[in-house]
């Protein structure tokens, strides 16, 4: 898999995996890598530049995350400033649903709760974190803005161990052990409070209630074969109320999965992950008395197998399959263009249309490829090609709206795809490296938009090419510096049918494009435990168009500038931490003014030209620090102040009634929260 | 608190509010018949805080499209439509013939996706009405056959549902302190409740088309009352301060969710 620039690598800090830690001067020894993830491993890991290593205990102290580990990757450069109120990820111009998210391989709908406080997935689970903007590599597909995923901790294997810990938010704990000699097991929960205690001092702020939990169990089978049992699960509610509308957000996933390795003697290996879930979501919005809502329950079914084999003394070779089958039901009573999608022009709080509709539909996309990726050192320079081979069904259970009793007539349509992907490093030096990648990828529908009525049946398979190139200079022992540049262009993206009277099935249509392109710099800093940081800009443009005869615009998530500086620093039982991000404001449309509607008696906004405006830049700075207790080993006290310098961080636009004068909607300010954590 | 306070946004408040009038506005278009067919004769009264510059109407010609985020067309927006008479506050126009395939549940030309009622069944021919830099929409519910439904259903559907006629406002009455008082005669400085009544057939039973059980519904209809007044300080429940004696002007109006409307102007005498 490639990851050019951005891998974030974690290693839990168990004593069993103690001497797996990174070289904290920079380099990254492969063998101590392949260790990291257990003996049966897939083989020599090929060396990724633009790889930021830290540990979790690193990423936990990440300022602004509240001790959890995976908000980290909200620092790393090309990702852009959280969505407000949102739990999705933007790289490289990617929105949150260009992006797949990914948990020891299994694809979940989002990596983080609802509101983006916590990701789903408790800290101290947490191995391995890989964060792939833009170009990847032919293992994964399903996907074109990025990859996150990530690898969660193995059971210990050597006696009993635990965590528990506290903070404002929520309470978690752990345990681990080995039950047998060859089998250790593994137990993990979640639970937040903070909501039940605004709601007991009578406060009506959005405060999601969450919780998740994991299970696992690990059998070491033979000296180089494993199989482990993986359970996820996770809840969401959150509840929104303002002047016009309430919103209510439930969101429950769960996932078992099957991970079994084995390595041989003559060098090859074999993964084979077998996988299911169950998904359900209901998004419900009361206004002017009018309840709307879109509810989704979805079965998947998955398995992942890759052979690796070593060929010859600098070529490996692997031939894999990645297949997953969902089946949705769904329903949707609302109006056409609620909830919004990104492009649609609307203004924070502005209520839907009052035109309903309803409709209810199944869908079955299954999706089958077979790959093959290589990877060949000829001297200093390594090529890693590879080619997918991918086949999308899309069936959908109504063609046409539902009219009376007339039976539904269903569609189902076959799409092959062949997506080639490539990177090509060249390291003339042990400290300057060149790298070039691209590859085509490919991604189905949303089945949301897949409904007769309120979408299109009749959407295709949506497409990204993507290229990116860059240079790593090590300056010095744990002095690094990076400069990468990409682009991305996307065609047949669903887009809202501009037209005033659509066609039957045609709300949404397969003629949305896009392209994003940006220069992002890094500068990483690795010092023993002293300092360790990154200081990173980028700069990009991402744009889109709703069909050929539509005008282009900014990409409602395009940040043309961000900037971000990450320090931390451990001195004996402190440890301290400090981020400061900069950031363009998102676009916004401007409001010329108002009209009058007599019927709803409300003023309704007269808009400009789509996203030529934009939201004030985004300034915060936070801090970390915590503290081991040396009497009580394993207590650790810590500290999170976010935004220090106490900026209103303008997050939306708002108006009087008439759209005569508008203010700004302002981020949090300043928030300290305090977390206590026992580990055994 | 301060915690649980600070995990949200930092909204701003206005000062502004629509019940109190400030500026030179429209404050209703209401229609009689308040639901008729393509055809049709309909006139509008609009009502306005001023009674220049003089009202020009014309009805919009272009339905929404699923990107426009409002409730008429970006077109209708930027320009006026078809012209239609205007005399003073009145509007007099002829409803299109073709109405209820352009802006109605009947199928547009070459197949199109027809256009989705409101909750009460309902579609509306937007009329755009300027007077100098104000625009506003009223909005002529239309009479049209029920369309993707079994033809038993539309038959039925024919018969049972009755044209909507606008609710009648009574009168506005004042208390202070719970004790009727007379409207010539309320006290500056403190709070005055308004009320308003209005005949018990204002509230009229209809049916209505659900897509989802594909069915008739008996619903009745609901009822809301607006107040705006040109000084003082108006709640939307009708509370009223002023602290300056004189005679304000205040315009409630009632609206049924069909559509219909009834608007009342009274005099408020502070002293």
């Amino acid at each position: 898999m490639y990851s050019l620039p951005l891998l974030l690598v974690l290693a839990t800090a168990s004593p069993e995996q103690a001497a797996d830690k990174p070289d904290p001067s920079g380099e990254r020894d492969d063998s101590a890598t392949t260790v990291e993830l257990g003996s049966v491993v897939r083989g020599k890991k090929s060396r990724r530049p633009g790889e930021i290593g830290l540990t979790e205990e690193e990423a936990r102290k990440v300022p602004g995350g509240m001790g959890d580990a995976v908000s980290a990757v909200q620092s790393l450069p090309g990702v852009g400033t959280s969505i407000p109120g949102g739990a999705g990820l933007v790289l490289w111009g990617a929105t949150p649903r260009e992006t797949a998210a990914l948990v020891d391989g299994v694809p979940v709908p989002s990596l983080f709760h609802l509101n983006g406080f916590r990701s789903v997935v408790e800290t101290r689970r947490v191995q391995r974190l890989e964060l792939t903007p833009g170009v990847f590599g032919a293992e994964y597909g399903r996907a074109m803005g990025g990859l996150i995923e990530i690898t969660t901790a193995r059971p210990e294997s050597n006696g009993f161990h635990g965590s528990v810990g506290a903070d404002l938010l929520d309470a978690t704990a752990l345990v681990s052990g080995a039950l047998t000699a060859n089998l250790s097991a593994s137990a993990s929960a979640r639970y937040s409070y903070l909501n039940h205690l605004a709601n007991a001092v009578g406060s009506t702020a959005p405060i999601p209630s969450y919780g998740d939990w994991q299970l696992k169990a690990l059998a070491r089978l033979r000296a180089d074969e494993t199989l482990e049992v993986s359970y996820l699960g996770s809840t969401d509610t959150l509840l929104e109320s303002a002047a016009q509308a309430a919103e209510t957000h439930r969101l429950s996933f769960h996932r078992l999965a099957l991970i079994y390795r084995r390595a041989f003697a003559d060098g090859t290996s074999v993964s084979v992950t077998p996988y299911v879930g169950w998904d359900k979501q209901r998004d419900t919005t009361e206004s002017r008395g009018i309840e709307t809502f879109i509810a989704t329950r979805a079965l998947l079914a998955g398995v992942r197998a890759e052979y690796r084999i070593p060929v010859s003394r600098g070529f490996e070779l692997a031939v894999g399959t990645d297949t997953l089958a969902t089946s949705s039901s769904l329903a949707h009573v609302g109006s056409l263009n609620f909830p919004h999608r990104e492009g649609d022009l609307y203004v924070f709080g502005q209520p839907p249309h009052d035109e309903l509709t309803a409709d209810e539909w199944q869908t079955f996309i299954a999706n089958a490829s077979l790959y093959v990726s290589a990877e060949a050192m000829l001297g200093p320079v390594q090529v890693r090609p590879g080619v997918r081979v991918e086949g999308f069904n899309l069936e959908v259970s109504r063609v046409t709206p539902r009219v009376g009793l007339t039976p539904a007539v269903g569609a189902s349509e076959v799409t092959w795809v062949v997506d080639p992907r490539l990177q090509v490093t060249w390291a003339p030096t042990s400290a300057f490296t060149l790298t070039a990648a691209g590859g085509v990828y490919h991604q189905a529908p949303d089945p949301t938009d897949l409904s007769a009525v309120f979408g299109s049946p009749l959407l295709d398979v949506q497409r990204a090419i993507a290229v990116s190139a860059g240079a790593s200079l090590r300056w010095t022992r744990g002095l690094t510096a990076e400069v990468t540049g990409y682009a991305r262009w996307l065609d047949g993206l669903a887009a809202r049918s501009p037209r005033p009277n659509p066609p039957l099935v045609g709300a949404l249509t397969t003629d949305g494009a896009g392209f994003s392109r940006g220069v992002q710099t890094s500068l990483r800093a690795r010092f023993g435990e002293h300092l360790t940081g990154w200081l990173s800009y980028v700069f990009s443009a991402s744009t889109r168009e709703g069909g050929p005869d539509q005008p282009t615009r900014l990409l409602d998530y395009d940040q043309p500038q961000v900037l971000s500086l990450v320090l931390s620093s451990s001195w004996g039982p402190w440890s301290f931490g400090m981020r400061a991000q900069y950031a363009s404001g998102f676009p916004r449309t401007p409001v010329l003014g108002g009209f009058f509607n007599a019927r709803t008696n409300v003023y309704e906004p007269i808009f400009g030209e789509q996203n030529t405006d934009r939201l004030p830049p985004f300034f915060r700075m936070d801090l970390h620090v915590e503290r081991r207790s040396r009497v009580l080993r394993g207590l650790r006290v810590w500290l999170d102040l976010q935004n220090v310098t106490n900026r209103s961080n303008p997050q939306e636009r708002v108006y009087d009634y008439d759209f005569r004068n508008r203010a700004h909607l302002t981020g949090l300010p300043f928030l300290a929260v305090l977390g206590l954590g026992l580990d055994w | 608190m301060l915690v649980l306070s600070a995990l949200v946004a930092c909204a701003p408040s206005f000062p502004r509010q629509p019940e109190n009038v400030d500026t030179p506005r429209i404050i209703h278009i209401s229609s009689q018949p308040p639901e008729a067919a393509p055809g049709e004769a309909v006139v509008f009264t609009v009502v306005r805080t001023e009674a220049a510059p003089p009202v020009s109407a014309s009805w919009c010609r272009v339905p929404t499209a699923p990107t426009d985020p409002d409730s008429v067309s970006a077109d209708c927006i930027a320009k006026p439509g078809t012209p239609v008479s205007v005399m003073a506050e009145r509007v007099m126009a002829t409803l299109p013939s073709d109405a209820c395939r352009v802006f109605g549940p009947l199928p547009p030309p070459g197949g199109a996706r027809p256009h989705d009622p409101d909750p009460t069944g309902g579609y509306y021919v937007p009329l755009r009405v300027t007077s100098g830099e104000l625009l506003a929409f009223g909005f002529q519910r239309l009479r049209c056959e029920l369309a993707n439904a079994q033809l038993e259903l539309a038959i039925e559907f024919r018969e049972r549902y009755p044209v909507n006629r606008n609710p009648t406002l009574l009168r506005v009455t004042a208390r202070v302190d719970e004790a009727e008082i007379d409207l010539s005669t309320l006290p500056a400085g403190r709070p005055v409740q308004l009320n308003a009544s209005w005949t018990p057939e204002s509230v009229e039973p209809f049916v209505r088309f659900d897509i989802a059980t594909q069915s008739l519904v008996e619903v009745t209809e609901t009822l809301t009352l607006s107040w705006f007044v040109s000084g003082g300080v108006m709640t939307s429940t009708g509370t009223w301060q002023v602290d300056e004696p004189g005679t304000y002007r205040a315009w409630t109006v009632l609206r049924d969710n069909r559509g219909g409307s009834a608007v009342l102007e009274t005099a408020l005498v502070a002293q």
